[in-house]
């Protein structure tokens, strides 16, 4: 519980010292009366005496500690206006299944979202339609957990209904405000469902600032190089084109270097304060040291 | 300072000289020259019973004495710095009242007297004297007595005691008796003892209230205390065992004793003390 613990400004702690001196040589200069026997005084009054004291001392020692301001640093927080959000376009058609494709790109998706630390992910998925599985969040448990539940066949077999999923993940940034939005769309076939014109999904990507970076899996034949390389090429990102797992891990490798984010700026420590808490036990103190002192 | 004095001398004297036959010598009965022991007879005082010298024997023994009334008294003023300190009069001013009212009877009554001052020492002794100038001296000495920063050694007084006054004499011991174990056992025995006890109300029950800076008058010491009812109430109870603890002492060694307060009378509480 106590581990992150630490005193905003903990010079002030040396207050005590000055404290202490002062206990000792700086003392109120009190009535000051001749009485026969302070010996037996003193031992009648030793209790009431010592309890005074230590009162006024542990009054200002938790004083002094609320002023050095408790605190506990929690985990780094990025502000929620300002990372970057990535959306995962995966195709989920039929043919991913030779091979065992879908299950490592689902592998390799996974690792990827473990470095994403700090940014909103959602994921679409496509085959005969497309649909969006999450949408942008931070919650990268539920994003997993979504993914390992994942697939083939989940949304038909047949046909690969790129430029809608396309299309319908550049929605997802309809309300965002943030500064990088990226899709990742990854692929291993062609259009064929005709629903969404290439144009208008490029345009809407276009529209709302999305960079989208395409990866083309299998043989150069699966897949339309030229139509990945296009949307690419005009929404500002990038084509990658993968025949292996290695050259697969490598594209998202290469993807998280290239938008690696300055998030640095965005960081800020939480604090929790804690002052209030010796400082209310010091005033009851307070309270207490002046109750005994004017007691009857 | 000096008409203080004079007039306590005044008063003193008033008190002891107007009373008449009435004299404190005469209260101890029959004298305290010690002659012998001998057997107990029908017709003897039961009070002469000398127990020592029966539980010895095994017979019953009693004291003789000579009607010899000429008596070796003997005043001490325990000067303790805490006497310098009185509400409605000082402890030390009360003191120096009783040993002039004693003084005066014992010349008056034609006896020996001599005084000392002690406190770690002595300070000032009086050898004895049946003259009045004596009277003047010692309350003199005891009224002007510088008593702060001077505490009382009572084991170095009942050692002073027994190498100076080898004679039985009737002795005086006017003071405050602060102390936790005071022990006058090694005296009790060969001198008749007086133990005089001034003191002032306020000093045994402090009820004030507040911050205050009790300075002792022994080593001007400081001392913070805060002063409640709690506080007086435990002072309080602890002198009271302590002064149990002293009186009982004083009983059990047969040493005669009693408290002077400052706002008392002197010489109507010497006599209750002295007739017992």
């Amino acid at each position: 519980m106590f581990h992150n613990f630490t005193f905003e400004y903990p010079y002030l702690l040396l207050l005590t010292v000055p404290f202490l001196l002062c206990l000792k040589l700086c003392k109120p200069k009190k009535l000051a009366l001749l009485f026969p026997n302070v010996k037996l005084l003193k031992k009648a009054t030793r209790r009431s005496r010592l309890t005074l004291t230590l009162l006024k001392f542990f009054m200002v020692l938790l004083t002094i500690i609320a002023l050095a301001s408790p605190i506990k640093q929690d985990e780094i927080v990025n502000k929620e206006d300002k990372g970057y959000e990535i959306s995962l376009i995966l195709d989920a058609s039929g043919s991913m299944q030779q091979n065992n494709k879908f299950g490592i790109v689902k592998a390799i998706v996974s690792q990827f979202i473990d470095q994403r630390v700090h940014d909103k992910i959602g994921l679409s998925i496509f085959a005969d339609f497309a649909y969006v599985a999450i949408p942008l969040t931070y919650d990268k448990k539920s994003i997993k957990r979504l993914l390992s539940r994942l697939e083939v066949g989940i949304a038909g077999v047949n046909r690969t209904a790129l430029y809608e999923a396309l299309f319908l993940s550049s929605n997802l940034f309809k309300s965002s405000n943030a500064k990088e939005k990226i899709a990742i769309l990854l692929t291993d076939g062609i259009d064929n469902t005709n629903t969404i014109p290439l144009d208008v999904a490029i345009n809407t990507a276009k529209k709302y600032g999305i960079k989208v970076y395409t990866i083309g899996i299998g043989a150069p034949g699966d897949y339309n190089p030229e139509v990945l390389q296009k949307i690419a090429k005009e929404t500002g990102g990038k084509f990658f084109s993968a025949n292996s797992v290695q050259k697969l891990q490598e594209v998202y490798r290469t993807i998280d270097k290239l938008e690696k984010s300055e998030i640095k700026s965005n960081k800020y420590i939480k604090k929790s304060y804690y002052f209030a808490y010796p400082l209310t036990v010091a005033m009851l103190f307070l309270l207490l040291y002046f109750y005994l002192l004017n007691k009857e | 300072m000096e008409a203080r004095l004079q007039e306590i001398l005044i008063r003193a004297k008033k008190d002891v000289f107007s009373s008449s036959g009435d004299t404190l010598t005469k209260l101890k009965g029959d004298g305290l020259d010690f002659r012998e022991i001998k057997e107990y007879e029908f017709g003897d005082d039961v009070k002469k019973i000398n127990w020592k010298a029966t539980a010895k024997t095994g017979a019953t023994k009693v004291n003789i004495f000579n009607i010899d009334r000429e008596l070796n008294i003997l005043i001490i003023f325990l000067a303790s710095g805490s006497l310098h300190f009185g509400t409605m009069r000082l402890k030390q001013e009360v003191a120096t009242e009783t040993i002039a009212t004693l003084a005066y009877s014992s010349i008056k009554n034609n006896n020996r007297l001599s005084s000392l001052i002690f406190s770690t020492k002595e300070e000032k002794f009086i050898p004895p004297s049946k003259q009045l100038g004596a009277v003047y001296q010692i309350s003199e000495a005891v009224f002007s007595e510088d008593c702060l920063k001077k505490e009382v050694d009572y084991n170095k007084l009942c050692e002073y005691i027994n190498t100076v006054f080898k004679e039985r004499s009737l002795i005086f011991l006017v003071g405050d008796f602060y102390g936790d174990n005071i022990d006058l056992s090694s005296i009790a025995y060969k001198h008749e003892l007086y133990a005089l006890v001034v003191r002032d109300r306020f000093e045994e029950n402090p009820q004030i209230r507040g911050d205050f800076e009790f300075v002792s008058p022994i080593d001007f010491s400081h001392t913070e205390v805060t002063m409640n009812s709690q506080s007086a109430n435990e002072y309080a109870k602890l002198l009271k065992a302590q002064d149990n603890a002293l009186f009982e002492h004083f009983s059990k060694h047969g040493i005669a004793s009693g408290k002077i307060y400052t706002d008392e009378d002197v010489y109507l509480r010497l006599t209750q003390i002295i007739k017992g």
